[in-house]
């Protein structure tokens, strides 16, 4: 058996999103479907960062922590004359430093303990951003954050910021799909699904579910960073428990394994609550209703949908080349 | 030359000693048998050496080196391997991924390697489809793991342990639920990767048949202390096992 070979096909589709995505200031009849396109970004930034952890097995309710540290770090850095480009990656440095002695110590924890432990952190995180008033700025935040600025043009407007957005979301996504394909991601799948067979295959698990951690967590501080220096602005409200209860939400919906889940969750998931802002009060309610029949007819996830169609044909192959063995 | 050395290794539960003070070796080449009646502390033994427990005391040495406390993960990569009695797969992966999972500790790319080519993953499936043939599951390749039959299932347990490359292969009750057949198949196999790749194992079983037919020496525990050891025709015939298992009327009538 070969390694699963990519299609041409599928690489004209990506292609082609791609292309659609990157072109849609042009097409895009008003600005906030720009600004809505560049919350995904972001989402799927953070989203994706989560699939990594969740791809190790572990479960992080305080991802919107992560994103709130990353958000303060830029925009400190940047308000003290830091370039606001050099203090993104420093802002996912930070929290990716954080995450890795938080998950040494914490990741020896089992299940539901890691959970509250990271949900513990998160709610650390906003309380030490209202209480430090006199770094943070208290409960009013910090306003004025500088915008990103690249070889001095500077990216102020919504349509100036979007593509740097997608250029940034783009290629989380290409090394998430890089990562998921090496051996790393292997082991973290592996780990996910049978932790002490895998630890018997001479695979040191705590150290693989450190890293996912560390790395899905560094991504949340530097997209938490962006979205700062996009808003101009960030506060204890930034990042709260909604929020990572949401990015949870859209992996849920939208699939836990690959890259295609995190996607389709964020590019249903994003736009929602505004398609739905016109059936008044009803919102929430339509919201609620259809996370609940997700999980019922497709617990794995929208994404699976495709999965389920193609391992079908995969099978179909497969069974028909054993009968074929058969007969001959 | 000795391959495992166990000295005088403990192990207790809070007041409940496990494994008493046993000491054996097993040597290069063996398919030494660990057997005793149940909760003689087989398992336990099995998992201090393996290093999913730590030892109260005593010392486990391997290839020369003191192995005794050191995590599973670490004593997998100086080449000693194990099996479980239950859950050993990975059931949502296909089978050859299964194997292939094996052979990662053992592949040359490390933790940050194969980023950028796919080679790692064509050599991995490489030595998984050989070991998936030696254990008969070639045809199962692109299945679903939980989609095997329970024999296969067990089967491919052991060959995910035997594609990390062990010296030292430990099987946890290899055949425990296994049909005759199944069981006869499944010997069979083990025999062959023995002659074929010099593995030495242990095995610890209750099936006294597969230990009889496999087996060259036997060790026998009862009540966690060792209290024979020999080749099965010794064994099967000390007074001391006769009663473990029967009882002490049945050695005097």
């Amino acid at each position: 058996m070969n390694p699963p070979t990519i299609k041409p096909m599928y690489y004209v589709g990506v292609a082609v999103a791609v292309v659609l995505a990157a072109l849609l200031p042009w097409f895009a009849p008003n600005q906030f479907y720009i600004h809505l396109a560049t919350l995904g970004c972001m989402n799927l930034m953070l989203v994706l960062g989560l699939a990594i952890i969740a791809r190790a097995g572990q479960l992080s309710m305080g991802h919107g922590g992560f994103a709130l540290v990353g958000g303060y770090v830029s925009a400190l850095l940047s308000m003290r004359g830091w370039s606001p480009l050099l203090s993104l990656f420093i802002a996912g440095l930070v929290a990716a430093a954080i995450a890795a002695a938080l998950g040494w110590i914490i990741l020896r924890l089992r299940g539901v303990y890691f959970v509250l432990v990271a949900f513990a952190f998160s709610q650390i995180a906003v309380l030490l951003a209202l209480d430090m008033s006199f770094v943070t700025g208290g409960a009013n935040g910090l306003v004025g954050v500088p915008p990103i600025s690249i070889f001095g043009h500077v990216l102020l407007t919504k349509p100036q910021f979007y593509p740097f957005a997608l250029v940034c979301a783009l290629t989380t996504l290409l090394l998430t799909w890089l990562l998921y394909r090496s051996p790393l991601g292997t082991m973290m799948a592996a780990t996910a699904e049978n932790q002490r067979l895998t630890e018997s295959s001479g695979i040191d698990t705590h150290r693989v579910q450190v890293i996912a951690f560390t790395i899905g967590s560094g991504i949340a501080g530097f997209a938490g960073a962006l979205s700062t220096h996009y808003l101009r602005f960030i506060s204890p409200d930034s990042y709260t428990f909604w929020e990572s209860v949401s990015y949870l939400t859209m992996l849920v919906v939208g699939g836990r394994d690959g890259v295609l889940g995190p996607v389709v969750g964020v590019l249903v998931l994003t736009p929602l609550p505004e398609l739905l802002r016109a059936t008044e009060g009803l919102q929430h309610i339509i919201y609620g209703a259809m996370l609940v029949l997700c999980l019922m007819f497709v617990p794995n996830g929208l994404a699976s949908l495709v999965q389920t169609w193609r391992s079908r044909q995969r099978v179909a192959g497969t069974g028909a080349a054993i009968v074929a063995e058969e007969v001959t | 030359m000795s391959m495992l050395e166990i000295e005088s290794l403990k192990r207790s539960f809070g007041g409940l000693v496990a494994v008493r003070n046993v000491t054996f070796n097993v040597n290069e080449g063996d398919f030494l048998g660990l057997i005793g009646p149940n909760g003689a502390g087989k398992t336990t033994l099995f998992n201090v050496i393996s290093g999913v427990l730590r030892p109260s005391a005593g010392t486990v040495r391997f290839l020369g080196r003191d192995i005794s406390g050191k995590p599973a993960n670490q004593t997998v990569r100086q080449g000693l391997s194990r099996t479980f009695q239950a859950a050993t797969i990975y059931p949502e992966a296909s089978v050859i991924e299964n194997a292939a999972r094996g052979t990662l500790a053992s592949s040359l790319t490390g933790l940050w390697g194969g980023f950028l080519s796919s080679k790692w993953r064509v050599a991995a499936e490489e030595k998984a489809f050989h070991v998936l043939d030696l254990f008969g599951l070639t045809r199962r390749a692109a299945l679903k793991a939980r989609e095997l039959s329970y024999g296969e299932q067990r089967r491919l347990g052991v060959a995910i342990a035997l594609a990390s490359d062990p010296k030292l292969l430990m099987l946890d009750e290899p055949v425990a639920g296994l049909n005759p057949e199944e069981a006869a198949e499944l010997a069979s196999v083990l025999r062959r990767v023995k002659s074929e790749r010099g593995v030495t194992m242990v095995m610890v079983e209750h099936h006294m048949r597969t230990v009889m037919g496999l087996c060259n020496r036997v060790v026998v525990l009862d009540h966690g202390t060792l209290i024979a050891e020999g080749t099965p025709a010794e064994v099967v015939s000390n007074p001391l096992v006769i009663e473990a298992y029967l009882g002490k009327e049945a050695v005097h009538a």
